[in-house]
């Protein structure tokens, strides 16, 4: 998350240029090493483990961490240690910044300081956003008027990173009354209150979250992509629906629908965030209350 | 080894559910159906030993699909799958014989343990 904060907030700013970006998110690229691998390398795991680690982890909604545990690979504490060694993007960033000769340290702090005050975060603030988990971060950048709203997009932004890639960076939702895409996704929940979740975009940021979903390449997005796309959201759409019945609010979910070349007129406000899945643009669209129209 | 009838309208959901099927737990999948509708037929004409069934489908949902299976059999082995938060629909699943539920996103082990049971 820290590399696309900062470092679009850099680019807006003229203090980098996209291509020094690109050459930022490429060293996180090289250096980012996968638990499978710190594992191998620790000689904690065997390479047929990793492997069906990584199989498993395709099909069921866990971590790579989780099922090694589960499966006896590795001990807790030792995966406290490898998550470790693994996180911190942070430290990534600064590093990545004085190796690529982009800037040095005492500049990365003093930019650091205008981006906090520019923003207003509170010191507590930054260092989630310096070492928060997008769940962490999330939580302070998604705020709508309705919080079950807020709580969808914050299940969004989770499972994306837990199913489709770690590169992530989201804007704060925005009140919308239509909005039109080449290409959309969505599902309607209805019931005691009324809900509407939808994925919309360009091809290959929906065919993106296909194939990582679905853990198969998809040359087209066609209806079997669209398919792998629906079948995400109606998961989370899932999970949502957990929450709502714990409150006593009890809602039906539709089948999930796709569409070419559309426009979604909401009666009342619909929520819209821009979110970047490795730099390509998925716009989340959610609200609630009257039902959405797609034309 | 087990017979599975897998009725899911998501392709990508069916493809999940037979890779931990025939892959995992080393049973065979002798037919997919993408509604009720169609797996009512096909449960009549394959007489699978196992039934997984989705809630949330077009033409005929899950829970008519079930209701008919039961007719044609009630002792017929009938795994529901359910998006985590559909709690009325799991009640009338339940009122009508269902033998299992396994809710999306999948959970590994509890999935492998509902199919293992069932195949028995």
């Amino acid at each position: 998350m820290f590399f696309r904060i900062f470092g679009n907030y850099l680019v807006e700013e003229e203090i980098i240029t996209e291509v020094q970006l690109d050459a930022l998110m490429e060293y996180k690229r090289k250096n980012h090493v996968r638990l499978g691998m710190i594992a191998m390398e620790e000689n904690k795991m065997t390479p047929a483990q990793v492997k069906e680690v990584s199989r498993l982890q395709a099909l069921v909604d866990k971590m790579f961490g989780e099922i090694a545990v589960e499966k006896g690979y590795l001990k807790k504490e030792e995966l406290a240690d490898l998550i470790i060694q693994q996180s911190a993007p942070y430290l990534l960033f600064v590093q990545g910044a004085l190796d690529t000769k982009i800037m040095d340290k005492e500049e990365i702090a003093a930019h650091l300081q205008t981006y906090q005050d520019k923003y207003g975060w509170t010191n507590e603030q930054m260092r989630i956003i310096k070492f928060g988990s997008v769940d962490d971060v999330s939580a302070i950048i998604v705020e709508t008027e309705d919080e079950w709203i807020s709580d969808l997009f914050r299940l969004v932004l989770r499972n994306l990173n837990r199913f489709i890639t770690n590169d992530l960076y989201f804007e704060a939702p925005k009140r919308m009354k239509t909005f039109s895409a080449p290409h959309f996704s969505g599902q309607e929940m209805v019931g005691d209150k009324n809900f509407m979740l939808s994925f919309a975009g360009e091809e290959r940021s929906l065919l993106f979250i296909a194939e990582n979903y679905a853990g198969e390449k998809k040359p087209l997005l066609n209806a079997d992509s669209y398919d792998s796309v629906c079948e995400f959201i109606n998961c989370i759409n899932g999970l949502l629906a957990r929450r709502l019945d714990e409150e006593d609010i009890d809602v039906e979910m539709l089948p999930p629908k796709y569409k070419d070349d559309f426009t979604l007129y909401a009666s009342d406000d619909m929520y819209v965030m821009p979110v970047r899945i490795e730099n390509m643009l998925v716009m989340v669209l959610a609200s609630s209350g009257q039902r959405c129209v797609l034309i | 080894m087990a017979k599975f009838l897998i009725v899911d309208d998501s392709t990508t959901s069916r493809k999940m559910l037979r890779e931990i099927i025939e892959h995992e737990l080393g049973h065979i999948v002798i037919g997919e159906a993408s509604d009720g509708a169609k797996g009512v037929k096909m449960y009549d004409a394959l007489h699978p030993d196992v039934v997984t069934m989705d809630i949330t489908m077009p033409v005929m949902d899950g829970i008519e699909a079930l209701k008919e299976i039961k007719e044609l059999n009630p002792e017929a082995k009938v795994i529901m799958i359910t998006a985590a938060g559909q709690a009325k629909m799991i009640t009338k699943a339940v009122d009508l014989g269902a033998d299992e539920f396994i809710a999306k996103p999948y959970e590994h082990s509890s999935i492998v343990e509902i199919l293992k049971k069932l195949a028995l």
